[in-house]
């Protein structure tokens, strides 16, 4: 009939790279309609096409997984018992590797049943015989690479559609017993000879030494990794040693470029680069290759990308599962799938990531994406709920075009965790956050390969065009030849007895570092005129490497006495650096001097208090902690009214400043109006409140790793009640109001805060203040006139008010009434780390140990201090803060100077250069005394 | 074979300083190697750092070659030479499942080990108790690390636990805590009664609140310099006279020892005051008697002892579950693995015919036995120096060492030689040794160079007492006459071979601590001197607070801090006047450098971090730029760091990254998982070594990190510190030393616990002092022997005054006999020449700086010229079927032609993709051969329904029809491959669906199982397609040139049509 069958004749190589080669030999002489170039996996692929073949259904996979769970006496029974899900797929994964191993070794014909001749070796006879029973409870599965060579073996003649030829060669190619099998199955039912031109086609294409004879380099490419005379090196060859792999790239593209420049027969494709496989070459190579103008072929620089879809998915779990993770949280929200913009996710994130969980709709939600909101912060309470959540997540998720494969993924997920959650109970949050897992997504491995650019091959793969330079970067130890992995279960030991005396054809690790060292001769046998290696001696993090072993082996051919290091030219040494050829050289230049900050006193010319307003047009009113602020540093004051703030991601974690909110909410629920509560009282009612409050502000801390904080914690505050029981007890005097909020005015300045406490007694109010701190710098501050905070508070009283007096009890507004114009107001501070109280008041508070009165006027420095700033703030003057202040303000002011460290552009702009902390020989003791706040 | 049963069964090598040891250990190997004793894969070597055991390897694999031993030297690859870390995490890897372990072991890292000890610890009822009273324990606030007290508590039961694991306890803390609790008992010595002291005290407490019940910090006759004083002393006494405090609270008693009082006949405070209060101290002063705080720190050693037991079970429990290891696994497994598993021991046995065992002296208890398991059936080479242990904060325990060497005197082979340093040092270094340590092997100097330098030994004699800057100056001073003075400095250069004028780079400038090396840093570059140290603050650094930011603004442009921050420092180009006051106007920041940073942003959204950085890097030129910078070679240094840790995050774990509170691989995440990665970690935040080697720049370093390198000229520095025993310290003890096969049985970890009563705390401190004077002995000989021709030493005589002993200096002139003479320094009874320069005045000695060379590297980024890529370039091969839709223009006339009927194949499951192909295969097989038709499904490899595969068969045999009737084929070849060049050049190669053959000519055949219904949908899918068919054509007529090709035929394989076209 017509329909005529021609035989192919497939030229097998090694990989891709040297099938590119091979195909341009081949389509040289003229095109052909009957020839195939390629690597094992497509001789597999058409060979199996030559056939009409039945669909293997055995399912190799799943078979192995039950068996290897099945043998629970196996050799790995125990670690298998031992380890959880993820686990047990690796050691599932590793066995399969092993059994396919043995099978491979095994060949067609083989069986692993004959483990009497083991007998002198247990250990392996137990492996070799697990891993056949494995195979037996298999049904003697094949995995699917020898499957499908079986099925071609035992394929019937109707079903086979052409006929095919393999060419092949031992010089590059090794054949384990099956891939024989398969070769001579198809050559022997081969309709045609042997072309005698392809076959020689094929051959030519193993790269052979391509130096000229006689030069260093051919001797190179001849006789490394033996032992032959000694001679001198030449000029065809160096060992150039640079700090590390990026700095190879550059010296690199400098000396190309220098050799374009300086040969004009030359051109980028006589050049090539051997690259290590690790990604970081590549990319190097992209980027400093660009920059120089030279083309580089064959270069796989893709990235990876992320996996959205996964880890929305995961993300959403975890906000699910509360308390939930911050950053899980922040991630989620601010995620390119979320159906809204950037900015609004970053910003949601970052209230999270503050501890600020209220997640309250930004205004211009639509409804889907109000729906989404919802979806993220509210919990679930069983298994419906969550399911009703995956099922709706996804439709929610961004529509944009460039998100599609994302949602698909996240969509993917979302029906596989459905399906674990059938029955409406308890949610298996353990097993659902196992069963997404995000992974990068691999960059495609497509590379854009063209005639004029430098030709680039990689370590693991065959050479693909003779080049005339060729430059090998990456040689550190385990590379060139790169050191192989070896099995696990079978030492080179065993794997030669399995050969000796069960007649199988293992690979063993020293067959494998022989290969790698035969595919590094061939890579570096096709220069032609000179090589150039890299030798990086640090890491990219900078960890010493050591050279390649191939360096060892190159020192023994050429002369010297000092061993392989002869041969190195180290181009940060002056002297070697001489020895260094075609390097490219840039001129002498002085260094670009960093750019001067202008530091000087800034002024804009308009009111700053007037600046950022309130909505409704008032200027914004001031809190003591924000004139604290501004007293300590203007810039800081001016950068918190523009909001400009680091939005910095950080898990969870206790500051000072959050146990101290802690232990206000508990003392505001111990000490309130009405009775004062006893000692027993206090220790049993303290564990459930320190636990509302806890889940209030920092849910995290319930979790077990947070065990040492919370019941130090706990411990901390009960302390501080108990004594702060014993001292109320003693002062005699009524709470009038607890967690109480005033506004007033200082001149013509609205402020407001919160005062923790009134206390009453008599015709004297006193505001009290918990301080979650020692002493030390307080009492400091208070003696040096800049307590700000207790005048205030008085202030407010006087001017003003209650802020909501809607919120407040009818006598307490009663008594600040009154107070406005009758009785005496002071203040008294609770530090609550040891058990102090300091007051501003005089003779109110006597004879009670631990209660000190500070009488002098503790305010009057700093609210001179204030209104000198209030006014420059007036006239729209900043003045930077000075590298001096952090200790002034400490020294002369007993304030701790925090606002300093809240933008490193406050410590830029300070007036002088700080100075360096180790160069402060001493520090003062009073410094070292003053914890936290 | 090999005749490994000849070899010594066990070779005890001490090593003293510069004697060659790494020389010995392959000299020794390669012989036995050579001679046939030795397999080389047999061999197991464990060095103390991974560079060390690649060194190691090479030199053996060298000197193999070197003796034409080539597939030894080949051999060589399958040896184990390496850490003993990874010694162990091999043998726990291949023993994987003797050991019932994971056999992928993942290395935890900190976070991890953090959060799941804390976990474990959650779990432990005994470290509860400790927890709920932090502050009875002692655990406080640390100024020094800015840490709280659950974070010392923390700590404390970290080190605790590496010990103890050290020595290989993981339980069975009874056993322990009663040696810890006796030991406590046995240094607090005897005491008395505390009911009574305690009545005593309180007696006196209340009698003194009888008689002044009131604060007298407020009277008006009180001084006011000591109001404070007495009002704490007041709020004490109250305190103390509620009676219950005096049974617990030592601090409080150790308060009231401290009253304040003045004596007899003092006015100050008010009439009989004193007196009751020194009542009170003599009372108070019963406390180093008290049995209270011995109880309570054998109370508190039994708590941690236990609290570590508790936690370490379920630690190890969830560790072993996740498959993970820590470097202590390594070793503790191994060691359990080839104790109990006879079988693994036998199969590793097979494999190991030689251990040698590099810087013995550092091993630690657990190493040592695992070491010794293998020991006891393989020949082995121990190589090490008593005198440089020094590693002792590692656990590591000298003490074994010197024991082996002591029951083994026979094996021993000391090194006899010095290869490193001048004969007149070496005479030095001998006098030295020999005053300081027992059993001294003297070397003798074999170095091969004669020294011309001046003055081999010289010191610095400072009479006064010195600050640092001014010490500092003084040496620095030195180097720079050295360096520039009058008289030409020659030394020998070893690699060149040659002697050369002294550079920067020959001078190593070391001191004991970190923060010592800073004024030296100062003072050398105040002097115009280049200087090389280990610096901290990578994250502070310039071009990382600029990357940083950068990141953070691509991340969110709406961070105006981070906008604000690139606007106005050095990276930006405004003043920061200038850039609040766009923001008080409310404007957004607008700039170039922003701009380019907006068009990153706007990049693919799934970028990973590494890609956007990488895109940020290219986009602002960040090497380019840091090129030029006076620090570039250390900014680019800090940069590629910066790109690695972006890569490092990318492949963390989850689980790992999880365990720290990172989520997502955002950079956002990433951003704040590199600053918690510095800030957690001091190390962490370290910046890499800018360069290797460094021609000029004096290299400034740490006496423990100066270990095994050398240098020219040496200054040691900083001996006026020293090492004190600190409160609380734990250390190991062994109850026997003469079974070191079971040392870890006999091993018992001691508490020293902090006590408020200073007598108390010297008892213990001053049991803790033999041992840290002989490790000051050891830190200092390893300073002492880095010089090759010249040392340099401070000399702080003035310390000669001061009560505190316990200096490196003092240890180093009582215990050497030093005394300075003229121009000599006699060490003991010998007197050697020195050079001394007397230090008279305290003041920093001022320095002429030299004028500052600062030139910028000239090979590397800075060689290279900005140019353009060409564009334009050919493809190396091109595979039609890749080639679409290049608005093609199509040539010929096309005629359509309808064949048959309308396939619709409508398989479950099946995507378009897989149908086209199934569809494919059909005609492949089916064209010409109807018979086939029953082996369809096979072929499609999914299975068909009787009437699709009839369809299908339908469809092929109207094609053939169609085919056999219009065109009269003499042949057709489904599935042909075509390989050929085109005339540019480039390969093209793919699989023509069919090739037509007839009288006149050859035509391409292509099926498509498009859906095109319309004329106009089958236009434009026809030019589509197009190109690929013309490539075809192209190919077919350049490897066949028998005939011409004639055209192409499309078939719409859905519609049972053809598209015919004949090419002109
Ligand atoms: S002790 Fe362990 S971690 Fe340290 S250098 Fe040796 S192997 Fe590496």
């Amino acid at each position: 009939m017509t329909n005529t069958t021609l035989m192919i004749h497939f030229l097998l190589t090694p990989d891709s790279s040297s099938a590119l080669k091979l195909k341009r030999l081949v389509a040289a002489e003229g095109g052909r309609t009957d020839v195939i170039v390629g690597s094992w996996p497509e001789l597999l692929v058409h060979g199996r096409n030559s056939y009409i073949l039945p669909l293997d259904n055995a399912d190799w996979l799943t078979l192995l997984a039950e068996g290897v769970e099945k043998l629970k006496d196996a050799f790995w029974g125990k670690s298998y018992g031992n380890v959880k899900e993820e686990e047990k797929n690796t050691i599932t994964g590793i066995i399969g590797e092993h059994l396919t191993m043995l099978l491979e070794a095994a060949g067609p014909e083989g069986k692993l049943d004959q483990l009497e001749q083991l007998e002198s070796a247990p250990r392996l006879k137990r492996h070799v015989r697990d891993l056949a029973l494995l195979h037996a409870a298999m049904h003697c599965a094949l995995p699917p690479q020898l499957s499908a060579i079986q099925q071609i073996l035992q394929a019937t003649p109707e079903r086979t559609i052409r006929s095919m030829r393999v060419y092949h060669t031992g010089e590059w190619l090794y054949l384990n017993g099956w891939q024989e099998a398969l070769v001579q199955h198809l050559n022997g039912a081969a309709s045609e000879p042997e072309e005698p031109l392809l076959k020689s086609l094929l051959e030519s294409a193993v790269s052979g030494p391509e130096g000229k004879s006689g030069s260093g380099l051919r001797y190179l490419q001849e006789k490394l990794f033996s032992l032959p005379e000694k001679r001198a090196l030449d000029e065809t060859l160096q060992w150039l040693v640079v700090r590390d792999y990026r700095q190879e790239v550059e010296v690199a593209a400098g000396m190309i470029q220098k050799a374009l420049a300086d040969d004009n027969t030359l051109k980028p494709a006589d050049i090539a680069l051997l690259l290590p496989t690790d990604q970081h070459y590549s990319h190097a190579v992209r980027s400093v290759f660009d920059l120089a103008g030279l083309p580089v072929s064959g270069l796989h620089d893709a990235y990876n990308s992320r996996d959205l879809g996964g880890e929305a998915v995961l993300n959403l779990l975890l906000s699910l599962d509360k308390p939930a993770p911050v950053i899980a949280l922040a991630s989620l929200l601010s995620s390119p799938l979320m159906p809204w913009d950037n900015g609004v996710g970053n910003t949601l994130a970052q209230k999270i990531v503050e501890l600020r969980f209220d997640l309250t709709e930004p205004k211009g939600f639509g409804a889907e994406q109000s729906k989404m909101l919802f979806f993220i912060r509210e919990r679930v309470s069983n298994a419906a709920e969550l399911k009703e959540r995956l099922k709706h997540f996804p439709a929610l998720l961004n529509r944009d075009e460039a998100m599609q494969k994302h949602r698909t993924r996240a969509e993917l997920l979302c029906t596989e965790l459905t399906k674990r959650l059938e029955k409406n109970d308890a949610i298996p949050w353990p097993l659902l956050k196992s069963l997404v897992m995000p992974q990068t997504l691999a960059a495609p491995t497509t590379s854009t390969t063209t005639r004029e650019g430098i030709a680039v091959f990689y370590e693991q793969a065959e050479p693909w065009r003779k080049v005339k330079r060729l430059f090998v970067l990456g040689c550190f130890d385990g590379h060139y030849p790169l050191t192989p992995s070896g099995s696990i279960i079978f030492t080179d030991t065993d794997l030669l007895q399995l050969h000796e005396k069960l007649g199988m054809q293992p690979d063993t690790a020293k067959e494998c570092n022989g290969r790698q060292r035969e595919l590094f001769k061939r890579q570096i046998g096709a220069a032609g005129d000179e090589i150039t290696f890299f030798v990086p001696s640090r890491d990219a993090l900078g960890k010493p490497l050591s050279p390649s072993a191939s360096l060892t082996f190159a020192g023994a051919l050429f002369a010297g006495d000092g061993g392989a290091e002869r041969l190195l030219v180290n181009l940060e040494s002056n002297i070697e650096r001489q020895h260094a050829r075609g390097l490219a050289l840039a001129g002498e230049k002085a260094p670009e001097p960093p750019r001067e900050l202008l530091k000087e006193d800034l002024s804009f010319g308009r009111n700053l208090l007037e600046i950022c307003p309130n909505e409704d047009g008032s200027a914004k009113s001031e809190t003591p902690s924000r004139l604290e602020t501004l007293m300590v540093s203007p810039l800081a004051w001016l950068f918190e009214r523009l909001k400009v703030k680091a939005r910095e991601w950080a898990p969870e974690t206790l500051e000072v400043m959050t146990k101290g909110t802690l232990a206000h909410e508990v003392f505001e629920h111990l000490f309130s109006p009405g009775e004062l509560p006893s000692a027993d009282t206090i220790k049993s009612w303290l564990p459930e409140l320190l636990d509302q409050s806890v889940r209030k502000i920092t849910p995290f801390l319930d979790r077990q790793e947070w065990k040492v904080e919370r019941e130090h914690l706990g411990q901390e505050i009960l302390k501080a009640a108990l004594q702060w029981r014993e001292i109320l007890d003693k002062i005699d005097a009524t709470v009038v109001a607890t967690e109480i909020s005033l506004q007033g005015k200082h001149d013509d300045l609205a402020v407001n805060g919160n005062a923790d406490l009134l206390l009453k007694s008599g015709d004297r109010l006193v505001v009290v203040d918990y301080k979650k701190s020692g002493s030390t710098i307080r009492r400091e501050r208070m003696t040096l006139g800049y307590d700000h905070q207790a005048e205030l508070y008085g202030e407010m009283i006087k001017t003003g008010g209650a802020k909501e007096p809607a919120k407040i009890p009818k006598e307490a507004l009663q008594e600040l009434e009154r107070f406005k114009t009758r009785g005496q107001i002071g203040t008294l501070y609770y530090l609550m780390n040891d058990q102090t109280v300091l007051a501003n008041t005089r003779g109110w508070l006597t004879n009670i140990g631990g209660v000190e009165e500070i009488h002098n006027n503790t305010a009057v420095k700093a609210m001179e201090l204030i209104g000198t700033r209030i006014n420059e703030l007036k006239s729209g003057a900043i003045s930077l803060n000075r590298a001096t202040d952090k200790k002034d303000c400490l020294d002369n002011k007993g304030i701790k100077a925090y606002a300093l460290d809240s933008s490193p552009l406050i410590k830029l702009f300070m007036k002088e250069e700080e100075l360096p902390a180790d160069f402060s020989t001493t520090t003062t003791p009073r410094e070292e005394s003053n914890e936290q706040n | 074979m090999n005749r490994t049963d000849t070899l010594p069964t066990l070779t005890i090598v001490p090593a003293g300083a510069g004697s060659g040891k790494t020389w010995y250990i392959q000299t020794k190997l390669a012989e036995w190697v050579i001679n046939g004793q030795l397999a080389p894969d047999k061999i197991v070597a464990v060095t103390f750092t991974e560079s060390a055991a690649a060194e190691l390897r090479n030199r053996i694999r060298a000197e193999l070659i070197a003796k034409e031993k080539l597939d030894e030297a080949i051999g060589l690859d399958q040896a184990y030479i390496s850490t003993i870390h990874s010694f162990g995490l091999r043998l726990i890897t291949e023993f994987a499942f003797d050991a019932g372990l994971s056999p992928s072991p993942r290395m935890l890292n900190d976070d991890e080990e953090a959060i799941l000890a804390s976990r474990a610890l959650a779990t432990s009822e005994s470290a509860i108790d400790i927890m709920q009273n932090l502050d009875r324990d002692g655990f406080k606030y640390d100024f020094n690390s800015k840490t709280g007290a659950e974070t010392s508590f923390r700590k404390r039961l970290l080190t605790l636990t590496g010990l103890l694991r050290s020595i290989g306890k993981d339980i069975g803390a009874e056993k322990l805590s009663a040696h810890a609790e006796k030991k406590i008992a046995e240094l607090y010595g005897p005491s008395e009664d505390a009911a009574s002291l305690k009545e005593t005290l309180l007696a006196a407490v209340k009698a003194l609140l009888e008689s002044f019940p009131e604060d007298i910090s407020k009277l008006g006759t009180i001084p006011d310099s000591i109001r404070k004083e007495l009002w704490r002393n007041y709020r004490d006494l109250s305190q103390a006279a509620k009676s219950e405090p005096l049974d617990s609270d030592w601090g409080l008693w150790q308060k009231l020892r401290k009253l304040k009082a003045y004596a007899p006949g003092s006015k100050k405070l008010p009439p009989g005051y004193d007196d009751l209060v020194r009542t009170i101290i003599a009372a108070a002063g019963a406390l180093p008697l008290h049995p209270g705080p011995m109880l309570d720190a054998q109370n508190h050693a039994r708590t941690m002892f236990s609290a570590v037991a508790e936690s370490l079970s379920a630690y190890a429990d969830e560790k072993r579950s996740r498959g993970l290891v820590d470097y202590t696994d390594m070793l503790t497994e191994a060691h359990k693995l080839l104790s109990t598993k006879k079988d693994a021991l036998e199969a590793l046995n097979e494999r190991v015919a030689c251990l040698v065992v590099d810087e013995f002296q550092d091993t630690n208890p657990l190493q040592f036995s695992l070491l010794w398991s293998l020991k006891k059936t393989v020949p082995t080479i121990v190589v090490g120096d008593m005198k440089q242990a020094i590693m002792g904060f590692q656990n590591a325990d000298a003490r074994l060492l010197h024991e082996l060497c002591k029951q083994n005197p026979l094996c021993t082979d000391p090194r006899k030689e010095n290869y490193r340093s001048s004969p007149a040092l070496m005479t030095w270094i001998n006098s030295i040794g020999r005053e300081m340590f027992d059993g001294y092997t003297e070397l003798a100097p074999k170095a091969q160079f004669t020294s011309s330098i001046t003055d081999a030994l010289e010191v610095l004699d400072a009479r006064v007492t010195l600050g640092k800057e001014a010490c500092a100056s003084y040496t620095v001073n030195r180097v720079v006459e050295l360096l520039h003075g009058e008289e030409e400095q020659k030394i020998w250069d070893k690699d060149q071979k040659a002697y050369r004028r002294l550079r920067g780079g020959d001078i190593a400038i070391i001191c004991y601590t970190n923060k010592r090396l800073l004024f030296y840093a100062d003072a050398l570059r105040k002097a115009g001197l280049r200087c090389r140290l280990e610096e901290e603050d990578w994250f502070e650094s310039r071009i990382i607070q600029y990357a940083w930011y950068a990141l953070s603004y691509v991340a969110d442009p709406e961070d105006r801090h981070a906008a604000l921050y690139l606007y106005v420092t050095e990276t930006g180009r405004h003043t920061l006047q200038a850039g609040l006051a766009e923001l008080i106007e409310g404007h957004k920041l607008q700039d170039a450098l922003l701009d380019a940073l907006d068009a990153v942003a706007a990049g693919a959204p799934d970028r990973t971090v590494d890609a956007v950085l990488q895109d940020i890097v290219v986009k602002l030129d960040l090497y380019g730029t840091i090129a030029e910078w006076e620090d570039g070679v250390q900014a680019r240094a800090n940069l590629l760091r910066l790109q690695a840790e972006c890569q490092e995050f990318m492949r963390g774990n989850r689980d790992a990254m999880a365990c720290g509170g990172y989520y997502g691989s955002d950079s956002k995440t990433f951003l704040g998982w590199i600053k918690g990665k510095v800030d957690r970690d001091k190390e962490g935040n370290k910046q890499p070594e800018a360069s290797v080697i460094d021609d000029d720049a004096v290299q400034l370093m740490t006496w423990h990190k100066s270990k095994g390198r050398e240098w020219p000229v040496v200054a040691v520095c900083g001996l006026d510190e020293g090492e004190f025993p600190r409160l609380e310290a734990t250390r190991v003890d062994y109850t026997d030393f003469s079974d070191l096969e079971n040392i870890l049985e006999h091993a018992t970890a001691e508490i020293y616990p902090k006590f408020k009563a200073s007598e108390t705390n010297d008892k213990f401190k001053a049991a803790l002092i033999p041992e840290s004077r002989e490790s000051s002995k050891r830190v200092l000989y390893v300073a002492l022997t880095r010089a090759r021709e010249k040392l340099i030493l401070e000399w702080p005589a003035y310390l000669e005054e001061k009560k505190d002993s316990g200096t490196y200096w003092t240890e180093l002139k009582t215990s050497a006999k030093i005394t300075l003479g003229v121009a000599s320094m006699a060490v003991g009874k010998a007197a050697l020449p020195c050079r001394i320069s007397s230090i008279l005045t305290n003041e920093v000695k001022e320095v002429a700086a030299k004028e500052r060379i600062s030139t910028l590297p000239v090979y590397g980024r800075r060689a290279i010229g900005k140019k353009p890529l060409p564009i334009d370039l050919t493809p190396e091969a091109i595979t039609p079927s890749s080639l679409h839709n290049e608005a093609a223009q199509t040539p010929g006339k096309r005629k359509d032609e309808k064949y048959g009927d309308v396939l619709a194949l409508d398989i479950a499951g099946v995507d378009p993709m897989r149908k086209g192909t199934i569809v494919h295969r059909a005609f492949e097989i089916l064209a010409g051969h109807p018979e086939r038709a029953g082996m369809l499904s096979d072929a499609a490899e999914v299975a068909l329904a009787p009437e699709q595969a009839a369809g299908i068969a339908a469809a092929v045999a109207a094609f053939d029809t169609w085919l056999q009737a219009t065109c009269k084929p003499q042949a057709i070849q489904a599935e042909v491959p075509l390989l050929t060049l085109d005339t540019k050049g480039t390969i093209v190669s793919g699989f023509a669906d069919m090739i037509l053959e007839t009288e006149d000519g050859l035509w391409v055949i292509d099926h498509k199982s498009d859906q095109v219904p319309t004329d106009q949908l089958r236009d434009e899918r026809f030019n589509i397609y197009f190109p690929q068919l013309e490539s075809y054509a192209d190919a077919l007529g350049n490897a066949r040139k028998d005939k011409p090709v004639r055209g192409i035929i499309l078939n719409w394989v859905s519609f049972g049509m053809v598209s015919v076209m004949e090419m002109p």
